[in-house]
């Protein structure tokens, strides 16, 4: 048996070298110097705003000490933990609804031409209707309960979930589903082992995108007919000219959506981490 | 026109006798109605067990001829067949390592899945289990078992076209085709996967038809070479037997009389594709 030797293996196997500074990318190298700086310039913009907030009317332009005892008291009454509940649960449902349809149909385009012939005029007609322009004939089908504000965030979701996965599908590199094929696999094979695993990066991105749509949409589905939620505090809040509850609110979409992004990233990171190899780390 | 199918030149092989013959009977390929043919009227018969490069100026379908071979491609005209029988599809049988270095590997497995990857495929359509003996034993062979925890991104090119020749010839094609496996190497680890390609197949057998461009790389290889002619309506223009031993010395006077007489050809052939 011919034995062969290592000879082509990396200088340094499994090391992942972190770039030196200096590099294009211009700045403080290291994770350490990115959180300081991140850190520095939230601080620097809170006080700014604190400052420039004395200059004005607290109920045009409340200040980071005021939005803390909106903060405070909409926490004590618990209003603002079953609004976060409600609208966290209405976006998580939407987008996971979205995502669930738009998946199936997103493959099915990017790998048969005879489903993307079927499937584009729907796709690109409607990914240009805005789903607010939808709110109210949503409403009217859907009724006034959590299905019109589900089905509405689904919607806003649904279509980048589609786009990137039927791209990602269709771009499978053909090496890869030839490769599969002449060691044995079927079509069934090719699919199930080769394209969908490949179409992951696609999906995860898609979905990342999703989420922020999720986000954009809660208010605007929250400001009709709704009696809770995040949107409807915010709504609500102009009717007693409660600024500071408006920021409170913005804030929490804020954080959530930042929270979020963040625990899909972790996601990403480490259960999906082998499938996502391609996918750059912003 | 020398070497006919059937000789063994560069000396007998221990692999024995496995492989099947592959045969191109007045082929005619094009891409797409309208388009000239990429070739036209080309026959050419590789014997069970041999070693056939083939050469030609770029665009002539070196790598046409092999995705027929593969079962991706039909032919417009003519017949190809292996082992005598026609090709219908890709299969299991006549499994191709492909140029691209970081196409065809599955990123998400492993190098042991890689590896495993046709053996299960294999096995599941037995209905038994796959031998995971095997995969240890290819990637020995091709000096990864130290690697076989790492996922493709990984690796280097070297390592990846490793992965790829190990599980490609675990699945025991009796035809492997190769598709400038090497090219997108540097110049010293491609020398090391040529020499180890000629010794997996003394050891392993089996038909290998090869494509490159590099005329050095083809004598070290081939026990014949076939010139193509710069395409489009391109052919065999000849077939050169490389009657000497493996391992084969470069520097060899034998070597620079095969490889002089296969480089005048070629330069012909561009010459004339360019003045087209």
């Amino acid at each position: 048996m011919a034995e062969l030797t290592d000879s082509t293996a990396p200088a340094a196997p499994g090391a992942t070298p972190e770039p030196a500074s200096g590099g294009w990318r211009a700045g403080l190298s290291g994770r350490r110097g990115a959180i300081l700086i991140s850190t520095l310039v939230v601080g620097i913009t809170i006080g700014i705003w604190q400052v420039g907030s004395w200059n004005y009317n607290p109920q045009l332009l409340p200040g980071p000490a005021k939005v803390a005892t909106g903060t405070a008291e909409l926490s004590d009454s618990g209003l603002l933990w079953d609004s976060i509940a409600i609208s966290l649960e209405r976006v998580f449902k939407g987008w996971l609804l979205g995502s669930g349809i738009a998946i199936p149909l997103g493959l099915l385009a990017g790998v048969s031409r005879f489903a993307r012939a079927a499937l584009d005029p729907f796709i690109h007609f409607f990914r240009f209707v805005p789903a607010l322009a939808l709110t109210s004939l949503f409403i009217l089908w859907f009724g006034i309960g959590e299905t019109s504000k589900v089905n509405l965030v689904g919607y806003a979701a649904l279509f980048v979930v589609l786009i990137t996965t039927a791209t990602g599908a269709s771009s499978v590199h053909p090496d890869k589903v030839n490769s599969a094929q002449t060691l044995g696999a079927n079509r069934r094979d090719v699919f199930l082992k080769v394209a969908l695993p490949a179409t992951f990066p696609s999906i995860f991105v898609g979905m990342r995108l999703a989420l922020a749509n999720a986000f954009l949409v809660i208010v605007a589905a929250e400001a009709i007919a709704a009696q809770e939620g995040i949107g409807f505090l915010i709504w609500n809040s102009r009717t007693f000219f409660r600024t500071d509850f408006m920021f409170v609110g913005i804030f929490c979409f804020g954080v959530l959506g930042f929270t979020c992004d963040r625990l899909w990233k972790l996601l990403g990171n480490t259960v999906l981490r082998r499938y996502l190899t391609g996918v750059g780390s912003y | 026109m020398n070497g006919a199918a059937g000789e063994r030149p560069g000396g007998e092989r221990p692999g024995g006798d496995r492989g099947r013959s592959v045969t191109f009977n007045g082929v005619e390929l094009r891409y797409g109605k309208g388009s000239p043919p990429v070739v036209t009227d080309l026959s050419l018969e590789i014997a069970a067990g041999e070693f056939f490069v083939i050469v030609g100026p770029s665009g002539c379908g070196k790598s046409t001829l092999l995705r027929l071979v593969a079962g991706f491609l039909e032919p417009n005209g003519g017949a190809v067949t292996a082992g005598g029988a026609a090709i219908t599809g890709p299969g299991p049988d006549r499994a191709m390592v492909f140029q691209s270095v970081d196409g065809p590997l599955l990123d998400w497995l492993t190098v042991r899945q890689n590896v495993a990857f046709g053996l299960k495929l294999q096995a599941k359509r037995k209905g038994a289990e796959y031998d995971p003996a095997v995969v240890d034993h290819w990637l020995q062979l091709v000096g990864l078992t130290s690697a076989a925890g790492k996922l493709p991104h990984e690796l280097s090119g070297g390592m990846k076209q490793r992965v790829q020749i190990a599980r490609i010839l675990a699945v025991k094609p009796d035809i492997v085709l190769m598709d400038e496996p090497f090219a997108a190497l540097d110049a010293q680890t491609r020398r090391i996967l040529q020499r180890q390609v000629v010794e997996l197949w003394q050891t392993e057998g089996g038909t290998v038809v090869y494509v490159t461009h590099d005329i050095r790389e083809a004598v070290l290889l081939g026990q014949r070479i076939g010139v193509m002619r710069a395409g489009p309506h391109s052919d065999f223009r000849s077939l050169h037997s490389v009657d000497i031993g493996y391992p084969r010395d470069e520097f060899s006077p034998e070597f620079a009389t095969v490889a002089r007489a296969v480089e005048a050809e070629i330069v012909e052939e561009v010459t004339r594709a360019w003045q087209n």
